[in-house]
């Protein structure tokens, strides 16, 4: 009897999971669809106009939907480089995609490329993830400590070669500062279509994985000896998180704290399985980005934003601070 | 199970060498040697972490023809340190075990029977909600335990597997090993002579990388003993079985 | 003076009225120091000014017109108005060592931003800030440049002569409404603090931005709702090649004629500016 009741009372852990997932997609509705109706224009859903159907299906919903979907690869990416990393701090920042990212995209700004912004962010996120790779990996297997060595050597000059682009051209910082904060003003159907595609491929790749990710959390020899190819695994997850990292800095700029902040509560809040932290982390992204949107777009009058990247950063540092005042043991056992 | 023919394998400089073995279901084998003669790589070896030449036949087949996860169901390898860096509970690093004999989407109702067995029978059901990383010494050691032996597999390999461990549950833990080793090979790390010499029934003695002796129990004298471990080396038989005594120095 | 009766009349906090008047009294005094000093300062050299660093481009083309250019001896990097003058690097980070190699004794600055004072009290340099927000003040700002260069029959000149041009602006019937964009990505326009909304009402239109701003981050659907009849998009530093407003997805409901500016034209507050205003003018009629 009692051996059934455990059986039971772990597929009651399982269904906890589930109910968080539920919780979390209805709070992600329920934000989406105040997103849609709040903005800097007033739309009277009862008799819309031409002009406020075109406002909400050509401007806000694209705005909305992009919002969440940065979110979610954010969250996601931040995740995966967790795992691969195995530092509770890591994300598209300190393995220095996100830099990189950005350094592609200031790149295409100073040649006034403008219209091809994301493309180079692509191939300067995936330089620098190559770049670091490189630096990192001896001998086909990636050291996570020389990883965010690496990283964080990648970032530095990245940010040095932005500083020097912005030094050569003083009447373009405001737009790269922009740029460096982030923001969904340009959000299109297609650019949705494409982030969404990206994200539900690196989806369907990682959830073969959820067990595997787990046992990776081991040291290597206890990993490798629990039948996980550890290296291919590293590899595949650092891949598919640079991925969704490049496609967000590609069109949304850089913008922080939000692959930390969305895995981390999740964590605490005691989902700290792969096969829950990364629905969990994709929802919960999701949400987080939508929200920070919508303050941004809203809180000035007279349809003034404020850049996005404002918001994540200070509710992530604030946040950030309680963690490491109140919660310093949870990033200890991470470690 | 497991047949070795001239393996070697490098460790930087080191150089591990087995000129043949022959490991049969129901061994219970201690194996012994200085610091740095070889026994943690050796077991390395067999569990496939690093890479070697010669013959090694797992289970009537060639070790390298192998996947990743037919090895690892096979085989269940203890290392001497673990690390985990995700809080997880006591029932979740257990159940990992089982890792590969799931298809890596999910682990079974079997697995969840198992592992809720093993638990019971390593004395640490009742620490199954919590943290890992919040337990002692061997109490995290027990649950590492018995994470390997809810493998199940026929081959278990334990480096140190009793370091930290208090003595009724050392007791408590060679007696179940004892167990389990009667239709399966057991490799247990041992630097406790007299204890190697209590409970095992053939030893395999390491110097200098190099596979030494393999004994069985009667086979073992205080001359060999002393020489390997460069101490001097006394039995004391008794009824209850043989005692060593050890003397630091010039023995 | 307002807030200062206000606070009075809020009898309940008596103290803090109390502590409000003596900053008050001492910001009045401090004030008053400050432009006694600078008074007898301008008074005293009024004559002296022979070194002059231009730090704020749109200044240069003013300083030619006062006929005071020999007396510029450095401008900024991108600053194409005087030959044979150093560069001291961009305006918002001029080179210390070169500035002070120059020796000047009066820089042109944009704004207290791009040049604080503690600068000028370093390099004990005179600043004067060439930082106006409507075409009027672009006339005031030459006026006092005129003062301080001993170039006041010139200044008066320009003056008359840039008036004149105004009053070639071509009367309107209705005045079209106008959103100009500074830049695409972000998408910023113009607010009311810039010298555009007061070029594109000079040229006859309404800015339809009002946010007391000079640079606005905006939604772009309030674009879409502002509806302009004419969307002025300039293209130059601040907008490098952006992609045409109508080629853009989320304008796709933008019914507005859309014109593309320069920015060098447009966006400097400049003897420019007054260009700018005809040719804004003459877009606005030929519209009608």
């Amino acid at each position: 009897m009692k051996r059934k009741s455990e059986v039971r009372s772990r597929r009651s852990e399982f269904y906890g999971s589930g109910i968080a997932v539920s919780l979390l997609a209805v709070l992600l509705v329920v934000v989406s669809i105040v997103a849609v109706m709040k903005g800097a224009v007033k739309i009277d859903f009862f008799g819309m106009s031409e002009i406020e159907r075109e406002i909400l299906f050509y401007v806000r919903v694209p705005r909305v939907f992009m919002a969440g979907l940065v979110g979610s690869a954010l969250a996601f990416s931040g995740v995966l480089f967790q795992y691969v990393m195995k530092n509770p701090l890591a994300d598209s920042f300190t393995t220095g995609v996100s830099a990189s990212s950005a350094m592609g995209a200031v790149i295409a700004i100073m040649l006034g490329l403008g219209v091809v912004i994301p493309l180079f962010a692509l191939a300067g996120g995936i330089i620098g993830l190559i770049a670091v790779y490189k630096i990192a990996s001896v001998r086909g297997r990636v050291q996570p400590i020389t990883m965010l060595l690496a990283g964080i050597v990648i970032s530095t000059f990245s940010s040095a070669t932005i500083s020097f682009m912005k030094f050569l051209s003083d009447d373009a910082v405001s737009s790269i500062i922009f740029w460096l904060m982030g923001g969904f003003q340009s959000a299109s159907v297609k650019k949705v279509a494409i982030l969404g595609f990206v994200i539900a491929l690196s989806y369907l790749m990682i959830r073969r994985d959820y067990l595997s990710l787990d046992i990776i959390c081991f040291d290597d020899t206890t990993a490798v000896s629990s039948g996980v190819s550890v290296e291919r695994l590293r590899r595949k997850a650092f891949f598919v998180a640079a991925l969704l990292t490049a496609f967000s800095v590609g069109y949304a700029g850089i913008i922080g704290f939000v692959g930390l902040i969305v895995p981390h509560i999740i964590r605490l809040l005691r989902f700290v399985k792969a096969s829950e932290l990364i629905p969990l982390s994709l929802l919960g992204g999701a949400f987080f980005m939508i929200l920070n949107d919508l303050i941004a777009r809203t809180i000035l009058a007279e349809g003034q934003e404020l850049p996005v990247g404002i918001i994540t950063s200070s509710v992530g540092g604030v946040f950030f601070l309680y963690l490491l005042i109140k919660r310093k043991k949870e990033l200890y056992y991470f470690d | 199970m497991i047949e070795l023919k001239e393996i070697t394998a490098m460790q930087g400089e080191f150089r591990l060498s087995v000129e043949s073995l022959l490991l049969k279901r129901g061994d219970f084998v201690a194996v012994l040697g200085n610091n740095g003669s070889g026994k943690s790589t050796f077991l390395s070896v067999l569990a496939g972490l690093k890479k070697f030449k010669g013959g090694y036949m797992l289970d009537g087949e060639e070790f390298r023809g192998l996947s990743s996860r037919m090895r690892h169901r096979i085989i269940s390898l203890l290392p001497q340190q673990t690390s985990l860096n995700m809080p997880f509970d006591v029932h979740y690093v257990v159940l990992t075990g089982r890792y590969p004999h799931t298809d890596g989407r999910g682990y079974r109702d079997e697995d969840m029977e198992a592992t809720e067995r093993v638990l019971r029978e390593f004395d640490i059901f009742h620490l199954r909600d919590r943290q890992f990383n919040e337990l002692s010494g061997g109490e995290k050691q027990r649950v590492l335990l018995a994470r390997v032996i809810n493998r199940d597999s026929p081959v278990i390999l334990l480096d140190e597997p009793l370091s930290g461990i208090d003595l009724r549950h050392q007791h408590d833990t060679l007696d179940l090993l004892k167990r389990l080793s009667k239709d399966r090979v057991i490799l247990m790390v041992v630097h406790d002579i007299s204890l190697a010499v209590r409970e095992f029934d053939r030893f395999l003695f390491f110097v200098q990388g190099a596979l030494a002796y393999d004994l069985s129990k009667r086979e073992l004298d205080e001359e060999r003993l002393s020489r390997v471990f460069g101490v001097k080396v006394s039995f004391i038989r008794h009824e209850r079985g043989i005692f060593v005594y050890t003397e630091g120095g010039n023995g | 003076m307002k807030s200062g009766v206000k606070s009075q009349k809020s009898e309940g906090y008596p103290k803090r009225s109390l502590i409000f008047w003596g900053r008050r009294v001492g910001r009045f005094i401090f004030l008053q120091v400050l432009t006694l000093t600078l008074f007898f300062s301008f008074i005293g050299v009024s004559h002296a000014y022979n070194r002059i660093v231009v730090l704020y481009a749109a200044a240069s083309p003013v300083l030619k017109e006062l006929k005071a250019g020999d007396k510029v001896v450095g401008v900024t990097r991108t600053d194409r108005t005087f030959d044979n003058v150093t560069r001291v690097g961009s305006h918002l980070r001029p080179n210390i060592e070169l500035l002070k190699a120059l020796k000047p004794d009066l820089i042109v600055a944009g704004s207290k931003r791009a040049f604080p004072e503690s600068f000028s009290k370093e390099l004990k340099v005179d600043v004067f800030y060439f930082d106006p927000r409507t075409l009027d003040e672009i006339l005031v700002k030459i006026k006092k440049l005129g003062d301080l260069l001993d170039r006041k029959k010139e200044a008066t000149t320009l003056v008359h002569r840039l008036k004149e041009k105004l009053s070639e602006i071509k009367p309107l019937n209705k005045r079209p409404t106008v959103i100009y964009e500074i830049s695409a990505r972000p998408l910023k326009v113009a607010g009311s603090r810039s010298i555009i909304t007061s070029i594109i009402e000079r040229a006859g239109g309404i800015n339809l931005v009002t946010v007391k701003k000079k640079h606005v981050l905006i939604s772009p659907e309030k674009v879409i709702k502002l509806a302009p009849e004419i969307y002025i998009y300039q293209v130059g530093p601040m907008n490098k090649n952006p992609e045409h407003p109508k080629k853009r997805e989320f304008f796709r409901s933008l019914k507005s004629r859309v014109i593309r500016v320069d920015e060098y034209e447009f966006a400097r507050p400049g003897i420019n500016a007054f260009d700018a205003v005809l040719e804004l003018n003459r877009i606005f009629s030929e519209i009608e």
